[in-house]
């Protein structure tokens, strides 16, 4: 039940993302690229399963399998390297954008 | 040679690019040194990449797992006879691109070429793309190449570099989530992210549906990166504002490995046949539009441009026929046209900066009096691109066309020769504009540098020679390119057990 909800949060940001990637303005623009890279990150943090019951933590001398008994950390590792990237290069996107619009003027991508 | 083993080369592979990065920034500022240590490093990946190919006539793959990691929990990187001719092919379009820009004048203002400090991250991210085994490592690969030419495109500043590289950014972006999107449903069904270890796992058959609905996504994120039809727009709205070496090297590297990850991930986790139907279709409209709009452009870069997007559908088309003969034209076309489309733009650019400005509405270019060098170079590396015998192009187009011919794929055979074609003639028209008389010319050239320099003139020899040399030695590169094709279908010994280094 969670994870459908989960699924159709991550498929809100990216609807978000994507109509506000479309538009004129460049701010918006910029914030559709923020609430894509979101929806992408919960997409990656469902595909270890919600299952709310298994354990992070491994005691000593027990075998353990990654999203059977215990919790799967792979897309939590998963998910930071994505949004390190996104961040980085969200951030050049920005920088961009600062010297378009101070500097020469733009203000409409489309033209 | 015992002390360069493969596994020692393909760490090298990783090891130069970053030392080179380091290097180049701390220099960044000493325009001589900065270009010396760029060419450098591509030399040496060069060579690396020539070290792989001997290594490789012994071993079929050679195998390295990151930490000694083993499978499903490490990170593996494969050297294959395909992965390492998308190395040595990318090294040497970046050397062509470091050598071809000039020193900056000190007494000028223009012509810094610090830029050049952006190529080592570049062949780091062409070094992980040609080598990796893991689906998110091919993205973090992807991400390091699309990071490095963010920068580069946007690298002069001006209004239309900086549109350019905003529209650069978002498409991409889109697209990347398209594949994380892909990799989060593969991890949530199979458990792993490891090609060999996927393969494996999807080769009973059982989860069809899953790997068909992920390669919508995929299909998706390689259209964007590829230039494939649909999704091609962009590159010449974005590719043309740059630099024309940074343009150049662009167009010889970046698609040309997206491609090869897609030819990676379609050969290891194989989707229904409805999906070659979809790839025939795609590579087929690619073709037939990328040639359409550029017979329709005027002015010669954009019309390289979409030239380039249109020859991408070639790969797509011998992808799609898929089986040894398929495979192996694709590889031989992607060594091909990543030669051929990066000569051609440097040919541009040194015509650009003798002031024939190479547009079909303005006046002639003069070069016919004035240095029928240049002209020769863009005839030749035109003709190569376009495919007439006995040039790279040709070789290439045949294989595809015997692929063609032999599953009876009318669309692909007359698609390919009518783009060859109007490539040829709209080629044709610029040829004689840039030979037409014109009285005065003024020489303009984004770098700086006017005309024939020794650095741009070892970097043209350099591409020409590769092209020759691929032509002289057709038959043993080919031959190389079947096997390598052979080896990408089986992948012998990459189960999902753990290899080790």
């Amino acid at each position: 039940m969670s994870e459908t909800v989960y699924a159709v949060m991550a498929g809100v940001y990216f609807g978000m993302g994507a109509y506000l990637l479309m538009s004129r303005s460049l701010t918006r623009l910029v914030i559709g690229l923020i609430a894509l890279s979101h929806g992408v990150n919960v997409a990656l943090f469902l595909s270890g399963g919600l299952s709310g019951k298994r354990s992070p933590f491994v005691e000593k001398g027990v075998v353990a399998e990654a999203g059977q008994t215990h919790a799967d950390p792979l897309p939590q590792a998963l998910i930071l390297t994505a949004i390190v990237i996104s961040f980085a290069l969200l951030a050049f996107a920005i920088v961009i954008y600062r010297r378009a619009t101070e500097n020469a003027g733009v203000e409409d991508i489309s033209k | 040679m015992t002390l360069l083993t493969g596994e020692r080369l393909v760490g090298l592979s990783f090891a130069v690019p970053l030392i080179g990065t380091v290097a180049a920034f701390a220099f960044v500022h000493k325009a001589a040194a900065l270009r010396s240590i760029v060419v450098l490093v591509a030399l040496v990946q060069c060579a690396i990449a020539v070290g792989m190919v001997l290594a490789l006539e012994e071993v079929e793959t050679i195998v390295l797992s990151a930490g000694d990691w083993p499978i499903p929990m490490g990170i593996r990187l494969v050297a294959d006879k395909a992965g390492v001719l998308a190395l040595a092919v990318g090294s040497l379009v970046m050397l062509a691109a470091a050598l071809y820009t000039p020193s900056p004048d000190p007494a000028s203002r223009r012509g810094r070429n610090d830029h050049l400090a952006l190529i080592p991250p570049l062949a780091l991210g062409a070094s992980g793309l040609a080598l990796s085994a893991d689906l998110f490592n091919l993205y973090v690969w992807f991400e390091v190449l699309l990071a490095g030419s963010f920068a580069l495109l946007a690298y002069r500043g001006g209004p239309k570099q900086l549109r350019a590289s905003l529209f650069y950014v978002s498409i991409n972006l889109f697209a990347s989530s398209f594949y994380l999107i892909a990799v989060a449903i593969l991890y949530a069904r199979f458990g792993t992210l490891d090609l060999g270890h996927l393969s494996e796992m999807m080769s009973d058959g059982r989860s069809r549906q899953t790997v068909d609905y992920v390669w919508g996504f995929l299909l998706v994120f390689f259209g964007v990166k590829v230039a494939a039809f649909p999704f091609f727009a962009w590159l010449p709205r974005a590719y043309p504002t740059a630099t024309i070496s940074v343009m150049a090297l662009f167009s010889g590297l970046l698609t040309k490995l997206a491609f090869f990850a897609l030819l990676r991930l379609w050969v290891t986790m194989t989707p229904s046949p409805l999906f070659g139907h979809i790839l025939l279709w795609v590579g087929a409209l690619t073709v037939f539009c990328g040639t359409a709009a550029a017979a329709m452009e005027r002015r010669s870069r954009r019309f390289v441009a979409w030239l380039l997007a249109g020859e991408m559908g070639y790969l797509l088309l011998a992808i799609a026929y898929g089986s040894n003969d398929g495979l192996a034209a694709s590889l031989f076309l992607l060594a091909h046209m990543a030669v051929a489309v990066t000569t051609l733009l440097l040919a541009i650019g040194l015509m650009e900066s003798r002031g024939c400005p190479l547009d079909l509405d303005g006046g002639g270019g003069n070069l016919w009096r004035e240095s029928p060098s240049i002209l020769v170079v863009f005839g030749v590396a035109s003709l190569g691109l376009a495919g007439l015998p006995p040039l790279t192009g040709f070789i290439g187009k045949l294989a595809l066309l015997r692929s063609a011919l032999e599953r009876e794929s009318w669309i692909g055979v007359g698609v390919v020769l009518l783009s060859s074609l109007v490539a040829i003639a709209v080629l044709a028209a610029f040829w004689l504009k840039a030979a037409a008389a014109r009285e005065s010319v003024s020489p303009s050239s984004d770098d700086g540098k006017v005309g024939l320099s020794l650095g741009r003139a070892a970097s043209l020899a350099l591409l020409l020679a590769a092209q020759a040399a691929i032509v002289i030695k057709a038959n043993w590169v080919y031959g190389y390119c079947e096997q390598a094709a052979a080896t990408l279908m089986s992948w012998p010994g990459l189960s999902g057990r753990d290899v080790g280094g």
